[in-house]
């Protein structure tokens, strides 16, 4: 069916499923670091998709659809952190966890990853994310402040005292 | 510290490496791939007013193929006044409203149909009223020539069409939308095949007429059916997270089906008698066997085996209704057999009443905006219509 342009259509099945392709490691990564457990990670990065559909076959739209998976995926966080789970990312990686290697990761990469890991490992939960947002998934300011529900300003301030913190860390190794 | 920076960056970025394994992501799409089927799109209001601009009233009565034959008299009435279109529910082939019926009234439904699936299903829909008024017909007596073969004619254009819309799920890969469409298509048509055999064994005036009708009825029903196997084992061919997803919506259609026809023999248990009751609670026995067998496999993780089980109990649940529907309409004949009889007046104006409230509650569901989906059939989306007066009758065995 051909739609004028003042009518907005509906996604499509396909646009999901290569948002899903492009984003869902992302997705994932972002749940990772605030719940700390992989297969939790996995189940709500699945349901950020499944709701997301949801949304869409009920006729909701959506302009921007990195920053509404974003968006659901925080929400999801801020219900998973009410239920609790005492988990940190020190203990996480005393016992050492799964980079999601198949095999044919390159072990420098999971050494540099291990080493970007103890970067990050002090910081507090909400600068860290942001860091992560900023330098890890490549999103600007303004999406992150979209995202998140800050103000632009708020954002950057942020930025820049996580790398700040990040570079004071690292002197002090 | 400028080095400083940019080397921070840059470690950062190995965290990328932190992400879902290949074959965790490829399950996980797998999965959100069924759960997308499962839940269609329903289309908005703006996208159902932007389709009935799109197909302006005065191309509907010039290039309409079902008014062809139609006098000039009653078009020009009908632009002028619309109380037509409610008189012309309940005519048969042959009265002067007939066309309105056909070639207006239900266009017209069909233009508020919108998901693929709602369409496929209102065109079979179509199909079963064309065999319905056949059978009214062959009831009261001889069906001329020139009526019984636009019946023909008007059965085979909407089988042709609900098989080319089973033809197009197909060559999107919706085969569980064809194995589901397919599967109605093959009920109706079984179900008015006993229904005009027993018309053809009772009324031997009515045989002429008839044995064509039912021939041709045969015939489509074998097609059905092999569209129907065939499209079972295309869904069951495809990888065991969507035929898992398609068998358990399967299966709830089933039971729901079964709930449904069964609350549906209870109300009209007294019009029916015990036989008929009986009878259709035996069938529907066996489709709750064939349910618990499907759940057999579903446990067993036969998937596939799973899907075509639950398929033949929603199958059998609706042929089962089905002939219900058809008994309460002749058994309502039966009653006013002759004179007119006060009780038995009120007795068909409660069956006219059931029928009318049906209507009301279909009609509802129909216009809303939900999409057909062939998964989560909550009440039933197939259709009902209001029977005006049918006189004469006799008890017809409907071999049941």
């Amino acid at each position: 069916m051909v739609y004028p342009s003042y009518i907005t259509r509906p996604m499509s099945e396909k646009e999901l499923i290569d948002a899903y392709d492009m984003y869902a490691d992302a997705i994932f990564r972002h749940c990772f670091f605030r719940v700390f457990n992989r297969e939790k990670a996995k189940d709500m990065a699945q349901d950020v998709f499944v709701k997301t559909w949801g949304y869409i076959s009920r006729g909701g739209e959506i302009k921007n659809i990195r920053a509404f998976l974003y968006k659901v995926a925080t929400n999801l966080i801020i219900d998973e952190s009410r239920k609790k789970r005492a988990l940190s990312l020190d203990a996480l990686m005393e016992e050492g966890f799964d980079f999601g290697a198949d095999g044919r990761e390159k072990a420098e990469n999971i050494i540099s990853a291990k080493e970007a890991l103890t970067l990050v490992e002090k910081l507090d939960d909400n600068h860290r994310e942001i860091v992560l947002m900023r330098y890890v998934e490549g999103l600007s300011p303004k999406e992150i402040a979209e995202i998140l529900g800050e103000t632009e300003n708020m954002v950057s301030v942020r930025i820049h005292r996580g790398v700040k913190k990040i570079k004071e860390l690292v002197k002090n190794v | 510290m400028f080095e400083n920076k940019s080397t921070i960056e840059e470690k950062l970025q190995a965290l990328k490496n932190i992400k879902l394994k290949g074959e965790e992501k490829f399950r996980v799409r797998g999965e959100l791939l069924s759960f997308i089927k499962s839940h269609p799109v329903r289309e908005k209001a703006s996208l159902r007013y932007q389709s009935y601009t799109q197909r302006p009233f005065w191309s509907l009565i010039i290039k309409n193929p079902y008014l062809k034959t139609m006098p000039i008299a009653i078009l020009i009435a009908l632009i002028l006044g619309g109380s037509f279109s409610y008189a012309a529910e309940g005519s048969l082939p042959g009265s002067p409203l007939y066309p309105i019926k056909v070639g207006i009234n239900e266009e017209v439904r069909g233009w508020f149909t919108v998901s693929e699936e709602a369409k496929a299903r209102w065109e079979s829909r179509r199909l079963e009223r064309r065999l319905e008024e056949a059978e009214e017909l062959a009831l009261n007596g001889e069906i001329s020539a020139e009526v019984k073969a636009k019946i023909e004619e008007n059965f085979e254009r909407h089988a042709e069409k609900v098989k080319s819309r089973i033809e197009e799920f197909e060559s999107r890969n919706d085969f569980e939308a064809a194995a589901d469409v397919s599967s109605n298509f093959e009920t109706s048509l079984s179900a008015h095949e006993k229904i005009l055999s027993g018309l053809l064994e009772d009324r031997k005036e009515a045989s002429t007429s008839v044995r064509s009708l039912l021939e041709k009825v045969r015939e489509q029903g074998k097609d059905a059916e092999r569209k129907r196997e065939k499209n079972e084992a295309e869904v069951s061919g495809e990888s065991s997270v969507e035929v898992s997803a398609a068998a358990e919506g399967r299966m709830e259609a089933a039971e729901n089906k079964i709930i449904e026809v069964r609350k549906f023999i209870e109300r009209l248990r007294e019009i029916l008698g015990a036989e008929a009751t009986l009878k259709a609670e035996a069938r529907l026995k066996i489709a709750e066997g064939l349910v618990a067998e499907g759940k057999t496999k579903l446990e067993a993780g036969a998937f596939g085996e799973a899907f075509v089980f639950f398929q033949k109990a929603h199958r059998v649940a609706q042929e089962a209704k089905l002939l219900i529907e058809a008994r309460k309409d002749l058994e309502i004949n039966v009653r006013i057999n002759g004179g007119v009889d006060v009780k038995s007046e009120t007795e068909k104006q409660e069956g006219d009443e059931l029928n009318r409230k049906e209507n009301e509650n279909i009609d509802r569901n129909e216009d809303s905006l939900s999409s057909g989906s062939n998964k989560e059939e909550r009440t039933d989306k197939s259709d009902d219509e209001v029977k005006t007066g049918v006189k004469g009758g006799v008890k017809i065995n409907l071999g049941f």
